[in-house]
């Protein structure tokens, strides 16, 4: 009897759906900042704020959203501190590019004095 | 002092300094990317009543949005300004009861005072994911053509209201 609802469950339509949108929102809350405590991703966080939102992801996901657009919708109401992977503009410029000028500088000091 | 020498203190002094500030600085002040946009479309119940409260329930007045929830022990320290805000008539005073239970919020109200001339029922947090809301209470005001003017998360104190609020709602009378 056992086996038979075990069979049962592996064959049902449920299992099926793990897919493309399971995919996407596995994806999705590892990438996505819980704003409730901070240094957890939504996929780590039982917070209601993070059950919310994976709620709300999952329905966008459903109604055909793509994850840009879910990132896009989110970031919009809370910013984009929400990434952890932050975009790149002029207000995070400095976040980005200030290794490159760092090696930049650095290389021209030395090689200075390396000439000299 | 060679040239090298001086830069390279100013480098690491300017570092110093910046990674100090960092020490104070508040993560969880986060600049809300709202203020400067529409207050969002809505239709929920009021708390009291069970009636349908959309955008045109706000009145053509600047407004003060507040979230809160019995469940809220901070929203307990900020209720006596909410009360004093709620006698001045040049703005108005609308609440947003967040992931609450009706019975529990009325019973909070019901011992403290109802400040709010409205308050939305937002059980399922779906108008609060809108507004970003993350950390009950939070101030919004908006003005009479409801795009949003300032949040402020966790409580609110005189400081506040005196100095960030004030100039706000009283703005162009």
């Amino acid at each position: 009897m056992k086996n038979v609802i075990l069979l049962l469950f592996l064959i049902s339509p449920l299992n099926a759906y793990s897919s493309d949108t399971d995919n996407q929102y596995k994806e999705l809350i590892e990438e996505l900042r819980c704003m409730v405590c901070q240094n957890q991703n939504l996929a780590e966080s039982e917070a209601p704020l993070a059950v919310d939102m994976k709620q709300k992801i999952r329905e966008m996901l459903e109604a055909g959203k793509d994850k840009n657009e879910i990132k896009q919708f989110l970031s919009e109401r809370y910013s984009s501190y929400i990434l952890y992977e932050p975009p790149i503009n002029k207000q995070n410029f400095i976040l980005w590019f200030a290794p490159f000028i760092f090696i930049i500088v650095l290389s021209f000091v030395l090689l200075r004095r390396y000439i000299k | 002092m060679n040239k090298n020498t001086f830069i390279l203190t100013a480098i690491v002094g300017l570092m110093c300094l910046f990674l100090f500030k960092g020490l104070y600085n508040d993560p969880k002040k986060i600049q809300s990317p709202l203020i400067g946009k529409q207050f969002p479309q809505f239709k929920l119940n009021d708390l009291y009543l069970e009636i349908p409260l959309d955008n045109t329930s706000f009145i053509d007045k600047k407004t003060i949005v507040n979230v809160w929830a019995s469940w809220c022990l901070e929203c307990e320290r900020e209720h006596s300004h909410l009360v004093k805000l709620s006698r001045n008539d040049d703005f108005d005073l609308v609440g947003i009861n967040y992931k609450d239970q009706k019975d529990d919020a009325i019973g909070w109200l019901g011992m403290r005072g109802n400040p709010y001339r409205i308050i939305i029922s937002d059980q399922s947090g779906d108008l609060a994911l809108d507004l970003g809301v993350y950390g009950v209470p939070e101030t919004y005001i908006i003005d009479e053509n409801q795009t949003i003017l300032f949040k402020h998360i966790g409580p609110i104190n005189n400081t506040i209201i005196e100095n960030d609020m004030m100039p706000l709602l009283v703005k162009n009378k």
